[in-house]
């Protein structure tokens, strides 16, 4: 179109060159003084024009008119008399306008200008060059409405990215849950979710761990239901759209870039160590001694007594065993460019490696990706095959974490044997946990245009991927009764076909754009799993030599299909009133026929006041002011296949004390799922309602802007289990039964504060998400349900009107210093107790709720003492950009941060958990580290005004109540994300040298962090129900220094 | 032309697409068989019926942690006369007390939603197995409808055990005998009044017993698939239980459930084809599969299906198991072993004597431990030391034999046999006032074992004193079996034996178990068992 109309305005200037004699040579320059190609320039007032070439140079005749305007995509527009020279210089100047950006909308894209929902976006730029295991970690802060957390530093692990909040409701605690995922829909292909393997049965990677960031052209987020509409049944969670670079057509272009860098071994908690520990433990047993009738000084183990005993007297940090200094590495190349007839290329190649900081645990990704434009058919037929490989190598050390969390860490005194040594640190080779996944991704997008207005477009991909653990554990970890080998391969194929038709035109002022389309797509996944024990030899890494019986095999078959139909209308008049609406229809093979197909409408206006005649008037402020409102209805699918069969359940041979048995009398026992497994042929979709209203602006062509969004979103019909009547045989089934409300606001402001002629430029932008949820209904009549599966002490419970999670606890008023300060009950005059063992000096005081002088210890349900106190979601989070350029320097700062969250502090109530023992045998309080307690305030004595309760030694007391508000701790942070400084090395220098950029930068990633509270050592690696418990794997901050070459 | 062409032929194309969608829309598990497709097998009331007895073996193994095996603990640990617990750390020993509050002991003890699944499987197969075509049978089953009665009527059986577990445990129950089509919106149900689940439990056992036959066809299958005789055996314990439960207010029992008791056992012992072993080969019988067994879970290491949560290793130590510790976590009563394994011993002795105000050198009766019965010998070491240990389920197999470690019990769970039986019919004898005939069972028990003459009853004793020899013969008899406790109620012996169950709490049903009270949140057509109403 536009090659078209440049010919046309070439010939035009040809015809009139003879005319006129005067011509201009001059040539275009961005600020870095860089030749710009291809910028327009227009002999005002007429239609005469030219474009630069690649050195930047042009050519014109001037014909009476002396003033000549300048544009490009992406910069300011220039106008410049010529006033008699001959010769011109002009610099443009890149733009900070954003109206003209497209973002990408599914299946279409549109200008900033014309969007009518809510969309947040992000350039590639951005990203490149960060040292992030996966992009989805880097969004963190950029994006508003995007909440991310990075709750682990274990590199190749997923974080949390939730859209709008938590929608996600589960009975059951699963510690490596993430909540609800958006759909991640990659150049136009939504790419299959990680719902088959959990962390702990495949490789448990980030499955779009694979795309290597630097790839990335820009991400755009659909958060409100008028966007993520279009791809109906996946996206009540949100859509991410990510599209990759492609090449541009100019000459051949060549970037390499590296970088290399650190990661800092974490600082190592307070212990006290050697003979201090010996000496603290054994003074607050005297302490407590005349205090504690459970404390029998002759059954003191001799670990505590015998400090000559060569096997006590040592000095062990076992912290310090499983950490180290990482390093993490990355080298890009990349080579695009283009040829005649519209044919262009990009490709490039990466390698990410990072050593984590606990020993034996890494992540490395081998990436390889080619995008081929060529166009046909007299330029109507565009051909656009994107051919991507990824491989991703997961070192894990047995993915358990280190073996010192706050219980179990082992007492400073034991001197490490040999035979310990190896049963700790046995897995901590990289040998032994290997993980692999490979994933091919084939598309090819054909478009044709039949005019203009019409064009059809088919898009056909093909992804194929495969993950692989292998994991072996020495003889001397599974406590000597042989090695361990375990394999897990799975391999998935997802193929997607998808035809649409889209249709643009203008009627005078009527600008009308329509997509009508279908997609088919269909996943198979299958998996094989074999696992074998009481190996004869740590040598033997895969499953040989080992004795039938202790071999065990498994495979799985897992297939669904979809087919849709979509349709989108657009209509604006005079770009002023903007309206769009749009249906998608899904058809899923995991429904019932009486269910199959849901259909997700949604419908959105936008008002342009800035385009109205009265604000044109005069020179208005706003380049852009623009109301937005929108509704629509997105849907959820149920994760599994089968729902609306009744799966029998095969060798259900098991019972009490014989999990692996598969038969009765040797005949293979089969019964139906008697759990879960009623067949669902009326389950239908959920589904998630959602309004939002917004506004945008821009101010002063782009250096100041602003959008602020505020919405609801109910998800109704959600999947949950009710529990069946038990004379059904059935546990429970899931059926379409809670409700679950978010609602909250968005705010970007982006201003470029300082003059646009200053010689230091800074961008900034502060982006904030306030976000609360709210649990509409719940099965079963609405009745509150204790989250089961956690530990022993159940500290979550779901509530109709409370948030999702909310923590379920105990209140802790104080802790008792005396005996006086323990209440009476006044009818029996025993004193106040829980579950029959009296409160003592030096305990924990909680409130009696329910006024019967006793604490209730009954830890499996609704519980008459504890009260749903704390929220784990996270309500405001969001992210401050700045961006600082001085001559060839630039500096950025991201600051990201979170507020109002409550956590809780498991690590703190574990810490002292071990003190029930002292005795020879059971001695916990001696095998078990202690905390420093000279750094801390301990009761010790009556009287004693602590802030930590007396150590609950001799006995299992009510201390270590985890679910206490005494454990609650605010979860407010502020974090120094990241902070890069980039130089651009001279122009001049770098033609010498051949190329077109050099460019030098360092990174700091994770540089300082102030928190609310002192008492977590990271409030951001908190786990997604709001849970620290010690044992997980320190976010680590990171040194990297790059460096970029172009040519 | 052409272009219209290509837009009538895209649009063909999405059209041929749509259509084609009903089908592409279709995924069929390949993961797991399911209902459709299940029965269409000639096999699969094999594998129905072995599912429908796993989930039985489940129900009854199942417990709280670390001891679990429930059905012990309700047939024979609250009669605290026979099981010790020496370190269970939750409270187990609170059973042997009458108290079942405890949060842990209300919660699995107390639930029964594990009975509910076998019976579910039972309902499944009466309602599936019926329909299932002759011509599928018929491709595998010589006679396909004798294949059919057999599988039902093991369903029918298993239903009526089941039940007859829940209602000895807890009394009224929720009787539920179909299959609902949509579980999701299926009734709460109230508990039955315990004689229509009694009356249920009859019915399905006639059902079954015309169904099924004596013997066994196929010798892999003795004692372990219910047959006649298992029905039989199930049907005289209902009976005697109607007879003295029916009313708890009454100490005496339904004469015509006691005949009907007896004509069983006489049907049984001699239809049955059983036999007592010889006495050398005693222990095997709790083995599993010995001549005289008449219904057992298979629970056996030669199909991989022993395990290592057997009650029989509550008691073991490590001179049984390598890997065990010197203290077991249970041990016999030493009381038990001195009241039930006696002699009768005379000898001179000096006696007191407080009217004459002197010492008199007389001969004296004593009892002592008899150490000669089959039995004793047999189940019982250690017996001077203050835990004995009990061995009558000992037959350890090590998966790694090598190194000795993961013990597996290779012991069936022996529901009824043949001794069984024959010492009912003592009681039946006492109620129907036939006391020689009660004296003459007993005493050719004792015999039979080689217990020594002392302990054989003369023919002059009163009804109440063979009674309580019968119980201490059940006792040496079934020790760990399941049935002491029961026989405690049935012949009120309790009142003598359990200081917990006084008469006034045996007139409120106060030996039956509370519900778990999780159980009434979702029902509220669910009532507390009578006795333990506010007390949970």
């Amino acid at each position: 179109m536009k090659r078209d109309a440049l010919l046309i305005f070439c010939c035009l200037w040809y015809a009139l060159g003879w005319a006129q004699s005067r011509s201009i040579n001059g040539v275009v320059k961005d600020e870095h003084g860089s030749p710009l190609t291809a910028v327009t320039v227009t002999l005002k007032g007429t239609s005469i024009a030219v474009q630069t070439d690649e050195d930047g140079m042009f050519t014109i005749n001037v014909d009476g008119s002396e003033t000549l305007e300048f544009s490009l995509m992406g910069f300011d527009k220039q106008t410049i008399s010529v006033q008699n020279r001959a010769e011109l210089e002009v610099v443009l100047r890149e733009t900070q306008s954003a109206l003209d950006e497209v973002v990408i909308i599914g299946y279409q894209q549109v200008t900033r200008r014309k969007t009518t929902a809510a969309i947040s976006s992000i350039s590639g730029k951005e990203l490149a060059n960060l040292p992030a295991a996966s992009f989805d970690q880097l969004l963190q802060g950029r994006l508003a409405g995007v909440n991310v957390q990075n709750f682990t530093g274990e590199p190749g692990a997923t974080p949390t990215v939730q859209v709008r909040g938590n929608t996600s409701l589960n009975r059951e605690y699963d510690e490596f849950s993430v909540g609800n995922a958006p759909l991640y829909v990659v150049d136009g292909v939504p790419q299959p979710p990680q719902q088959y393997t959990s962390p702990m049965t495949g490789t448990g990677t980030n499955f779009i761990a694979g795309i290597n960031p630097q790839d990335i052209e820009s991400i755009d987020v659909l958060k409100d239901a008028s966007a993520a509409a279009i791809y109906g049944s996946r996206a009540a969670n949100g859509v991410i759209m990510i599209t990759t670079k492609k090449g541009r057509s100019t000459e051949p272009q060549v970037m390499i870039s590296a970088y290399t860098g650190v990661t800092q071994r974490p600082a190592l908690r307070d212990v006290a160590l050697g003979a201090e520990e010996r000496r603290q433990k054994m003074q607050i047993l005297e302490d407590l001694q005349p205090l504690r009738g459970d404390i029998d000084y002759r059954n003191l183990s001799l670990v505590l007594t015998d400090s000559l005993n060569p096997a006590f007297n040592g000095n062990t940090d076992w912290q310090d065993l499983y950490y180290r200094t990482g390093r993490v590495n990355s080298a890009d190349l990349t080579l695009s460019g283009g040829g005649t007839g519209g044919m262009n290329y990009r490709f490039s190649a990466g390698l990410y490696d990072e050593d984590g900081i606990v020993k034996a645990t890494g992540f490395k990704r081998y990436s390889m990706r080619l995008n081929l434009t060529s166009m046909a058919l007299k330029q109507r037929l565009m051909i656009n095959p994107i051919v991507a490989y990824s491989r991703t190598d997961r070192a894990r050390a047995g993915g358990d974490g280190i073996g010192t969390d706050a219980r179990y860490t082992p007492a400073s005194y034991f001197n490490l044997s040999d035979t310990r040594r190896e049963y700790l640190l046995g897995m901590y080779d990289e040998d032994l946990d290997v993980n692999t996944g490979n994933q091919l991704t084939f598309n090819l997008n054909l478009g044709y245009e039949f005019t203009n207005a019409l064009r059809f477009t088919s898009q056909t991909s093909y992804i194929y991927s495969n993950s692989r653990r292998d994991v072996s554990i020495p003889n001397a970890v599974a406590n000597f009764t042989g090695n361990q080998q375990n394999v897990f391969s799975d391999n998935q194929v997802n193929i997607l076909s998808s035809n649409y038709f889209t249709y643009t035109k203008s009627f005078s002022d009527h600008n009308l754009s329509a997509i009508l389309g279908s997609d088919l797509e269909y996943n198979q996944y299958r998996s094989m799993n074999a696992g074998a024990t009481n190996g004869a030899s740590d040598q033997i890494k895969v499953i040989q030599g080992f004795q039938q019986r202790y071999l065990t095999a498994g495979s799985d078959y897992q297939a669904y299909s979809m087919a849709s139909f979509y349709s989108r209308l657009a209509y604006d008049y005079d770009s002023r009133y903007l309206l769009s609406a749009s249906i998608r229809g899904d058809g899923s093979s995991r429904f019932g026929k009486n269910n199959k197909w849901g259909y997700f409408p949604s419908v959105s206006l936008a008002w342009l006041i800035s385009e109205e005649s009265f604000m044109k008037d005069g020179e208005s402020m706003f380049s852009m002011l623009k109301l937005r409102a929108s509704l629509g209805t997105s849907g959820g699918l149920p994760g599994n296949n089968y729902l609306q069969y009744n799966l029998y359940r095969v060798n259900a041979g098991n019972y009490w004390g014989n999990n692996g048995a598969t038969s009765y009398n040797g005949i293979t026992a089969i019964t139906p799922n008697l759990v879960d497994g009623v067949a669902q042929p009326d389950i239908s979709w959920e589904r998630s309602v959602q309004w939002n209203l917004g506004v945008d602006a821009e101010l002063a062509a782009g250096r100041f802007s602003f959008a602020f969004d505020v919405f609801n979103k109910e998800n109704k019909l959600s999947l949950f289990d009710v529990v069946l009547p038990v004379t059904t045989g059935y546990d429970r089934a899931l059926t379409n039964s809670i409700g679950v409300r978010n609602y909250g606001a968005e705010m970007i402001l982006m201003a470029n504060p300082l003059p646009r002629r200053s010689p230091v430029q800074w961008f900034s932008r502060l982006n904030v998400s306030y976000v609360k949820n709210q649990i509409m209904n719940l099965p079963n009549s609405g009745r509150d349900l204790v989250v089961t599966g956690s530990r022993f002490d159940k500290t979550h419970i779901l509530s109709v009107g409370s948030p999702i999670n909310t923590f379920y606890l105990y209140e802790t008023l104080g802790i008792f210093s005396t005996v006086n300060d323990i209440p009476i009950n006044p009818l029996t005059g025993q004193r106040f107790n829980a579950g029959g063992g009296a409160y003592q000096p030096g305990d924990m005081y909680l409130r009696d709720v329910d006024g019967d002088f006793v604490i209730d210890p009954f830890n499996d349900g609704i519980n008459p003492d504890k009260l749903p106190i704390g929220d784990p979601n996270p309500k405001w989070t969001g992210g401050w950009t700045n961006n600082f350029t001085w001559r060839n320097f630039s500096l950025g700062i991201l600051f990201t941060f979170l507020f109002d969250r409550d956590v809780l502090n498991l690590y703190q109530s574990d810490l002292y958990e071990n003190g029930a023992g002292t005795n020879e045998t059971t001695g916990s309080f001696s095998q078990y580290a202690i905390p420093d307690l000279s750094k801390v305030n301990i009761w010790r004595k009556p009287g004693d005004q602590a802030a930590i309760p007396a150590y609950p030694l001799g006995s299992f007391r009510y201390y270590s109540v985890a679910g206490q508000t005494y454990f609650l701790d605010r979860g407010d942070y502020l974090r120094v994300k990241s902070v890069s400084l980039t130089y651009n090395l001279p122009n001049a220098m770098v033609s010498r040298m051949g190329m077109n950029n050099v460019r030098v930068y360092g990174v700091v990633d994770n540089l300082a962090m102030f928190q609310r509270t002192s008492r977590l050592p990271d409030a951001e690696a908190v786990n997604y129900w709001g849970e620290y418990d010690g044992d997980g794997y320190p976010i680590p901050a990171k040194f990297t220094f790059g460096v970029e070459f172009q040519f | 032309m052409f272009r219209n062409n290509i837009i009538l032929f895209s649009l063909s194309l999405v059209a041929a697409l749509f259509t084609s969608c009903e089908k592409f829309l279709e995924e069929e598990p390949k993961n797991s068989t399911y209902n459709e497709v299940f029965w269409d097998d000639a096999r699969a009331g094999n594998n129905a019926i072995a599912g429908n007895y796993a989930l039985l073996r489940n129900a009854l193994m199942d417990g709280f942690s670390g001891v679990g095996n429930r059905y012990y603990m309700y047939g024979d640990m609250p009669a605290n006369l026979y099981i010790g617990v020496y370190s269970d750390g939750y409270g187990h020993v609170e059973i042997g007390n009458g108290n079942y509050t405890s949060n842990y002991m209300v919660q699995s003890y107390g639930n029964w939603t594990l009975f509910y699944k076998s019976i579910t499987m039972s309902n499944i197969i009466l309602k599936e197995m019926p329909e299932v075509p002759r011509e599928v049978l018929e491709l595998e089953q010589d006679n396909p409808e004798a294949f059919r009665r057999k599988i039902m009527g093991q369903a029918y059986f298993l239903r009526a055990f089941t039940y007859f577990m829940l209602t000895k445990v807890w009394g009224d129950v929720p009787l539920v005998t179909e299959v609902y089509d949509d579980p999701i919106n299926a009734p709460q149900l109230p508990r039955a009044p315990r004689a229509v689940v009694l009356k249920q439990i009859e019915d399905d056992c006639h059902k079954a017993a015309a169904l099924l036959d004596w013997g066994y066809t196929n010798s892999s299958e003795r004692s372990v698939m219910a047959n006649k005789g298992s029905v039989y055996a199930l049907l005289a314990h209902l009976y005697l239980w109607r007879a003295t439960t029916a009313d708890l207010g009454s100490d005496q029992p339904i004469m015509q459930d006691v005949h009907s008791a007896d004509t069983t056992i006489a049907a049984l012992l001699a239809l049955g084809g059983y036999s007592r072993p010889d006495t050398t080969n005693y222990g095997d019988v709790f083995i599993g599969r010995s001549t005289e067994g008449i219904f057992e879970l298979n629970m056996s290491e030669n199909t991989l299906e022993g395990t290592n949560g057997h009650i029989g290793m509550k008691f073991l130590n490590n001179n049984h198991i390598a890997t065990y510790g010197a203290n077991a976590a249970f041990f016999v009563k030493p009381a038990y072993l001195t009241s039930h394994f006696y002699k009768v011993e005379t000898k001179w002795d000096w006696v007191w004597h407080e009217d004459i105000w002197q010492w008199v050198w007389e001969e004296v009766t004593t009892t002592a431990l008899d150490t000669a019965d089959v039995r004793f010998n047999n189940n019982f070491e250690d017996y001077t030391s203050e835990r004995p240990v009990c061995v009558k389920y000992s037959n350890v197999v090590y998966r790694n034999p090598g190194q000795q470690l993961e013990a597996h019990l290779s012991n069936n769970m022996i529901l009824f046999r043949l001794s069984d039986m024959l010492l009912l019919q003592a009681e039946i004898a006492l109620y129907q006032g036939d006391i020689s005939r009660a004296i003459n069972i007993i005493n050719s028990f004792r015999e039979h074992y080689g217990a020594s003459e002392s302990s054989l009853l003369s023919s002059d004793l009163s009804k109440d004193q063979v009674m309580n020899e019968y119980i201490l013969e059940r006792g040496k008899e079934l020790y760990l079996e399941g049935h002491l406790f029961y026989d405690l109620i049935r012949t009120r012996k309790c009142f003598d034996h359990v200081p917990w169950l006084t008469e006034a709490r045996l007139r409120q049903g106060g030996f039956f178990w509370p519900v778990d009270p999780r159980l009434f949140s979702e029902n509220r057509h669910l009532v507390q068992t009578e006795y333990w109403r506010g007390k949970i």
